[in-house]
């Protein structure tokens, strides 16, 4: 039965309970779903080829056999037999591929097998979410077969053009514009169709990344302040309630003298968010839509893994899509060291509130991956809730691991792809340093510290405008999705900071080791900072000037 | 009755038998309250309006107002009666609107300006109300409105993006727009006189009746008790007699000329008659529409305990469960599973014997989960909805959905989930409703309780039949089945296998019991393995079992018999940290009607095949013959030490086997030949045994003799030698703690003296020499050539012969070495098979073990 269907069969609390039931599970219950399910994921995956490659004949029994056995994989270890989409050495038939960036250059992309079990879980998560997002207190979710979808979404094959037809398959909510429709269209022309319907229609949901979303809501506001001809044409194809609503919104902002924002034209019931960096756009999307966003972790290998509830305190997890694992910070750190230090893991019932862990997958009922480090770093914000009600941990996103650099869930640049992008741009660069930065309004940038070549000096035009260009050029050719960020969000997102001559070495035999290539930690930098202050005046004083 | 009364009082009639079913009715939700309150006001209404048209005491206006107060109360009734319905709060306006309709009916009581009495016309014998309404009905009207806007925002409010509620309050909606019309029309010309707003009041009642019970807040079979129909039947009675009991008794006097008294009589009879009737119309009415299936389900139930409580085997309940469900519910599929030792639930009973019966429901599956908490059936695509759902696996999916199970009901007895029952769906195609429900959950409390008991029952009796360790029959219970089966094969064949553990005191001595109990129970399983389906395996006695083969013949019981005996040779011989000894088993058949013509004889004769194989070496399989009967017969007649002590020479022997393998091989074959030679000469049966133990135990002193020594490959030193020939008085100092052995010493003790007085270590010559050592001697030295050594190539048996030969007179007594060459050579004696390598002499001319 769709849950169209159920809408009209049975009641709120039923349905509920049939959805968002898991948020009151206990740390038992939820363990033993997760065991559970595990033990059957054990059995396809390592009677699997693919599982068997990994494991080199062994077939653990158990779920500790199982994670002694089975090494943290990464997608290194599964792209001979997924990228060339070998189906028989899979653990269960896939219905779909599902497809992302992977590192650019030589790893241009990854994909992951989806199959019906994996699709059906995926699909009662993703409503559970939006009636989680649609929610003000438990059980008081408002959905209806009438509403309308604004999504900011890329289609098929990535994961987020899942969506839709997940949705679809549930409900006959309406997407703005169509799906079908949508797919031809640039990601301009989507938007700006969507806001044309939805001033007709109405819209309820919105449903994008943090960064998109902010994006594309400020297009609006900017679109009504812009051309009359265009807001009179959108107004024209309005329904009249939405043009009564805009001339009251119109003399509401006149008399609070400031712009016209979505919210006075639009009563979202929910502002769903994913990907990274959507603390950096949570504050500012409540502004402009008078809702507060709701986040949902999901990603390309995982499936959908978590939502966060009316209390906007935390993401919890579904018990039934993943195994999940947790690294903790000081493991991770010793894995940074020495990269061929096995890390240590603990269950989601041993997260303790306050760590940072990085997630460790197993993917449920047929999936392909098995404690796999998907390469996202969660945060512990608590163990039970008395807003939510239950006892169980919630989470906060926190970033991708430290070596990889994602630009408001648009990039994945790694140490690889920018020794690529400076090997092709043939800059004379000496050595350099690159870690995701802040502006002073929230929003993310790569800042690579580069110091060049002291030979070439005199016959190179080394100036951070051509090194910011030229590396930019390269980034887009390497990373199509580093291409999207500067087209579709309209951002730079590479600052340059040249670096005197010698600074490394200074840095080296200052502190006896090399500063890491990747996103080092603010004090590295700044110690480096130093060194390249200290040098160029010669005296201590410097080092109390600069702090 | 005249004009349009007939309308009220079906309208009371229907709104009194609601009520009082409700009223009779176990209360569980405030809506049901809610709608009485109802109820009891459209009573007022009508109740008034029926008392004010017939008239009664005290006066028309009197019913007039209190059936006023009925309909002006009834819309503050309804905002008791929404927000219930819908699972909210009452609001503010309910007691807000039931103060002023209260007051309205108040003033209205005093003044009779909003609703004035009615105007009696009576014309011809009929008696007609005529309203005559004033401006002040549309105060009325204006409020009814204001108070009905109110109620549909609320009704909104509540609805609002809930369509399940919206749907299930739109018969209600319904009802109250109809009630609305219906007064409205009532007050226009056309209609005057013709009650429409009862009418329309029936229908809202109605309309509210069947709100409730799509929201299955009551059940159909509610409404139908016999109280219900005799009240039914009653009150159309009482219509009929208001209506019609006038007439015909007029008919009766006046066109038939009857007397008054005998009509009131007849006219009596007829109304009986007809209520009668009408009862026995309504309740068979009412059992074909309703309760049949309900009575017929109760009657199942009732005859499944009955014959339920007289069973003791669980598969007979379960049977019988599954005839009474498929009796009442017919059905594609239906699996019991009961919960087994391990606490997994397998398949133990299905509707259909094709029924695939191999998987299991595990401890932890989420069903399990679900019905520590929930004690009722529940239909599958419910359970789907549950959390703990999302724990089931997706094979476990796909199987449910192949099996087409549509229903699942627990067997709970005492908390505990005995079983679970798997329904397929209806062989009809329909889904299962409320009462499907009820009945299998009645069956299965039912079911639950006696399959626990049987279930405790059939456990106590078969661990009263079960030996504890090995988990085969126990002694007592194997005489039974012995008999049994005997009895069952009596025109066909049996066997029976006695099976005995070679020196198991000495493997429970030599690695504890723990050891030993470990090995009793593989043997166990290995026997129950080999046994499974086509016999019966029993632990008789510590180290002993039997074999009972229904419609085996001889050979047949050998050929199970000798893989068993290699299964058990077989069995890891590790304990993790050292190794074990193997085991070996003697064993003894005796097969029915060819050997044994009643039980106790096939066991006699089992046994004494099987004691057999023990006396002559152990390690073997015999089939009960009648040279086995001459043999123990014989045997009987002597009884020896060695009967007593074999044991302990086993574990004697067996302690050379570890050390030297090649003595004790080489002794057995000493023991046969001297024996042999022994037998040969004509000696006593008791000589002729004691030279068999001695031989056994010639050479137990090599215990004391360092393996170096013993296994030496080359020439031993003096020094060397010197120990080696101590091995002899080692054996009879041994051979002195086993008084009752006493006297094979003199035999051990001379086996290395010569004939010709250079022997050791008496040095005794000729005739001193026992004759049961000088008998050894040959035997020993026959043994030593003819066998292999670390040190020398077998010599033929030809050679070794012509060796004894020419040496008797020297080391052997002459007239034996006649005795045993002829023996030899006319075939009495058999060549025994060659030792091992490492045989160390302790003669130098080497032709002495």
């Amino acid at each position: 039965m769709r849950f169209q269907e159920k809408l009209h069969t049975y009641s709120k609390d039923e349905l509920w309970a049939e959805y968002c039931g898991f948020l009151n599970l206990s740390t038992n219950e939820f363990m033993s779903i997760q065991k559970r399910l595990l033990l059957e994921q054990m059995d396809l995956w390592c009677s699997s080829e693919l599982g068997q490659s990994i494991l080199k004949g062994r077939h653990p029994k158990t779920v500790e056999e199982f994670r002694s056995m089975v090494p943290l994989t990464t997608y290194e270890d599964y792209a001979p037999y997924l990228l060339a989409k070998k189906t028989s050495v899979l653990p269960a038939e896939p219905v779909l591929w599902i497809q992302t960036t992977w590192e650019g250059g030589v790893h241009p992309m990854k994909v992951a097998p989806y199959t019906k079990g994996m699709l059906d879980t995926f699909k009662r998560n993703v409503v559970a979410g939006l009636m989680l997002a649609t929610s003000q207190k438990k059980g008081d979710f408002d959905i209806n077969v009438t509403d309308h979808m604004l999504y900011a979404l890329a289609p098929l094959p990535y994961a987020t053009g899942l969506l839709p037809l997940l949705f679809k398959d549930e409900i006959d909510i309406e997407f703005l514009p169509p799906v079908k429709e949508a797919e031809r269209m640039s990601f301009r022309e989507r938007n700006a169709m969507g806001f044309k319907l939805g001033m007709k229609k109405g819209i309820e949901y919105f449903f994008g990344l943090g960064s998109v979303l902010y994006y594309v809501s400020q297009g609006l506001t900017a679109m009504q302040q812009g051309s009359k001809k265009s807001l009179r044409d959108k107004l024209l194809s309005a329904s009249p309630a939405m043009i009564l609503r805009y001339t009251m919104a119109k003399r509401r902002c006149r008399k609070e003298n400031r712009e016209l924002m979505p919210k006075d034209l639009f009563k979202l019931k929910c502002l769903i968010c994913a990907g990274t960096d959507n603390r950096c756009y949570k504050s500012d999307l409540e502004k402009l839509w008078g809702i507060r966003p709701t986040e949902i972790f999901a990603g390309t290998e995982p499936t959908c893994i978590g939502s966060e509830t009316w209390s906007r305190e935390g993401v919890y997890f579904f018990p039934d899509a993943c195994f999940y694992e947790f690294i903790p910070e000081k493991e991770l750190d010793l894995n940074m060291a020495d990269p061929s230090y096995q890390p240590r893991t603990v269950l989601w019932d041993e997260v303790v509130p306050g760590g940072t862990y990085e997630i460790v997958l197993t993917v449920f009922k047929g999936g392909a991956f098995a404690r796999y480090r998907v390469g996202d770093v969660f945060r512990c914000v608590g163990i039970g809730s008395q807003l939510d009600g239950n006892d169980i941990p919630r989470f906060q996103y926190i970033d991708r691991v430290p070596d990889v650099i994602d630009i408001a869930g648009f990039t994945r640049i790694t140490e690889n792809s920018i020794r690529q992008a400076i090997q092709l741009s043939r800059l004379p660069i000496e050595n350099w340093v690159a870690k995701k930065e802040f502006t002073d309004n929230n929003r993310p940038y790569m800042h690579l510290y580069v110091e060049m070549e002291r030979s070439t000096l005199t016959n190179s035009a080394v100036s951070v405008q051509i090194l910011q260009e030229q590396l930019g050029i390269y980034f887009k050719y390497l990373d199509s999705d580093y291409q999207d960020l500067k087209k579709i969000l309209g951002v730079d997102p590479l600052k340059i900071t040249l670096l005197k001559c010698g600074t490394f070495a200074s840095y080296e035999r200052k502190f006896q080791s090399k500063i890491r290539h990747m996103n080092p930690e603010t004090c590295e930098i700044n110690d480096l900072m130093i060194c390249h202050q200290t040098d160029s005046l010669g005296k201590e004083g410097s080092l109390r000037e600069w702090f | 009755m005249s004009g349009f009364s007939w309308i009220s009082v079906i309208s009371l009639v229907f709104y009194l038998f609601i009520f009082v079913t409700f009223l009779v009715a176990k209360k569980n939700d405030r809506v049901i309250y809610a709608f009485m309150v109802l109820l009891m006001l459209l009573i007022l209404w009508n109740g008034g309006s029926f008392a004010m048209r017939s008239l009664f005491w005290p006066s028309v206006n009197f019913w007039h107002y209190v059936s006023a107060y009925g309909v002006l109360l009834l819309l503050p009734g309804y905002f008791f009666f929404v927000p219930s319905f819908v699972g909210q709060k009452h609001c503010f306006g309910a007691y807000f609107w039931s103060f002023v309709f209260l007051a309205i009916a108040i003033v209205n009581q005093f003044t009779g300006i909003f609703i004035p009495p009615p105007e009696v016309i009576r014309s011809g014998g009929q008696t007609s109300f005529v309203y005559e309404y004033t401006w002040h009905i549309y105060i009325v009207f204006a409020v009814v409105i204001l108070c009905i806007a109110h109620l549909c925002a609320i009704t909104w409010r509540y609805c609002k993006g809930n369509q399940i509620a919206l749907q299930q309050m739109m018969p209600v909606l319904t009802g109250i727009g109809i009630l609305l019309a219906g007064h409205m029309a009532s007050t226009l010309a056309l209609f005057k006189g013709f009650p429409l707003d009862i009418i329309s009041g029936v229908v809202n009642a109605v309309l509210i009746f069947y709100a409730l019970y799509k929201k299955r807040l009551f059940h159909m079979t509610l409404l139908l008790s016999r109280g219900n129909c005799y009240l039914i039947s009653l009150l159309l009675g009482a219509i009929i007699v208001s209506n019609f009991v006038q007439p015909l008794q007029n008919f009766l006097v006046t066109v038939a000329g009857m007397k008054y008294v005998h009509s009131v009589i007849l006219v009596a009879l007829v109304l009986i008659l007809v209520t009668a009737l009408l009862y026995l119309s309504i309740k068979s009415l009412f059992d074909a529409l309703f309760i049949r299936n309900e009575q017929q389900q109760g009657a199942v139930v009732a005859q499944f305990s009955q014959k339920s409580s007289r069973l003791l085997s669980v598969k007979e309940i379960l049977q019988n469960f599954t005839d009474a469900v498929m009796e009442n519910i017919e059905m594609e599929r239906l699996l019991i599973f009961i919960q087994s030792e391990t606490g997994e639930y397998k398949i133990m009973h299905t509707a259909s014997a094709l029924d695939e019966k191999r998987f299991t429901i595990s401890a932890d599956h989420p069903i399990v989960s679900y019905f520590k908490t929930n004690s009722g059936c529940v239909l599958m695509k419910d359970f789907e909805r549950k959390t703990v759902y999302r724990g089931v696996w997706e094979s476990e999916k796909r199987l449910v959905a192949s099996l087409g199970i549509e229903c699942i009901c627990p067997l709970i007895c005492e908390n505990e989930l005995f079983g679970i029952v798997l329904l397929g769906g209806k062989k009809d195609k329909s889904s299962y409703h409320a009462g499907d429900l009820n009945f299998l959950q009645m069956l299965s409390t039912i079911c639950a309780i006696a399959a626990r008991n049987a279930s405790l029952y059939e456990k106590a009796l078969e661990e009263s039949r079960r030996d504890e360790l090995t988990g085969l029959l126990n002694l007592k219970y194997f005489y039974e089945v012995l008999d049994r089966e005997f009895d069952k094969e009596k025109n066909g064949s049996m066997s029976l296998a006695l099976i005995s553990i070679d020196d198991f005191k000495l493997y429970n001595q030599l690695y504890g019991t723990h050891e030993g109990d470990v090995a009793l129970q593989r043997i166990g399983a290995i026997l129950k393995a080999s046994t499974d389906g086509c016999g019966f395996a029993a632990r008789i006695s510590g180290k002993e079992f039997a074999l009972i083969l229904p419609g085996y013949d001889t050979y047949s019981a050998k050929v199970m018999c000798e893989n068993i005996a290699n299964q058990v040779r077989g069995m890891s011989r590790s304990n993790g940290s050292y190794q074990l000894g193997s085991l070996t088993l003697s064993v003894g058949i005796c097969a029915a009607p060819y050997m044994a013509s009643t039980p106790k004889e096939l066991l006699r004769n089992a046994d004494s095949a099987m004691y057999s194989v023990k006396r002559s070496g152990k390690n073997g399989i015999l089939m009960y013959t009648e040279e086995v009967y001459l043999k123990e017969t014989q045997d009987a007649q002597y009884k020896s030490g060695y009967s007593e002590h074999a044991s302990t020479i086993y574990a004697l022997t067996a302690a050379i086997d570890a050390k030297d393998h090649y003595t004790f091989q080489h002794s057995q074959n000493v023991a046969y030949y001297a024996a042999s030679l022994a037998r040969g000469m004509g000696l006593e049966q008791h000589m002729v045994e004691t030279v068999k133990e001695a031989g056994l135990l010639h050479d137990i002193g090599k215990i004391g003799v360092r393996e170096d020594i013993l296994n030496k490959s080359g020439p031993l030193t003096q020094e060397e030698y010197e120990i080696m020939k101590g091995h002899v008085d080692n054996a009879a100092n041994m051979i002195r703690y086993l008084p009752s052995l006493d006297y094979v010493i003199p035999a051990v003790l001379s086996h290395h003296e010569r004939y010709d007085g250079g022997g050791y270590p008496r040095k005794l010559a000729g005739e001193e020499i026992p004759l049961l050592g000088r008998i050894l001697c040959i035997a020993d030295a026959f043994d030593a050539m003819t066998s292999s050594r670390s040190y020398k190539q077998p010599v033929s048996v030809e050679r070794a012969l012509e060796i004894l030969r020419e040496e008797a007179n020297r080391q052997f007594d002459p007239t034996l070495v006649g005795i045993f060459v002829d023996l030899v050579e006319c075939g009495e004696i058999e060549v025994q098979a060659g030792t091992g390598e490492n045989e160390r002499s302790a003669n130098p001319i080497g032709i002495q073990g």
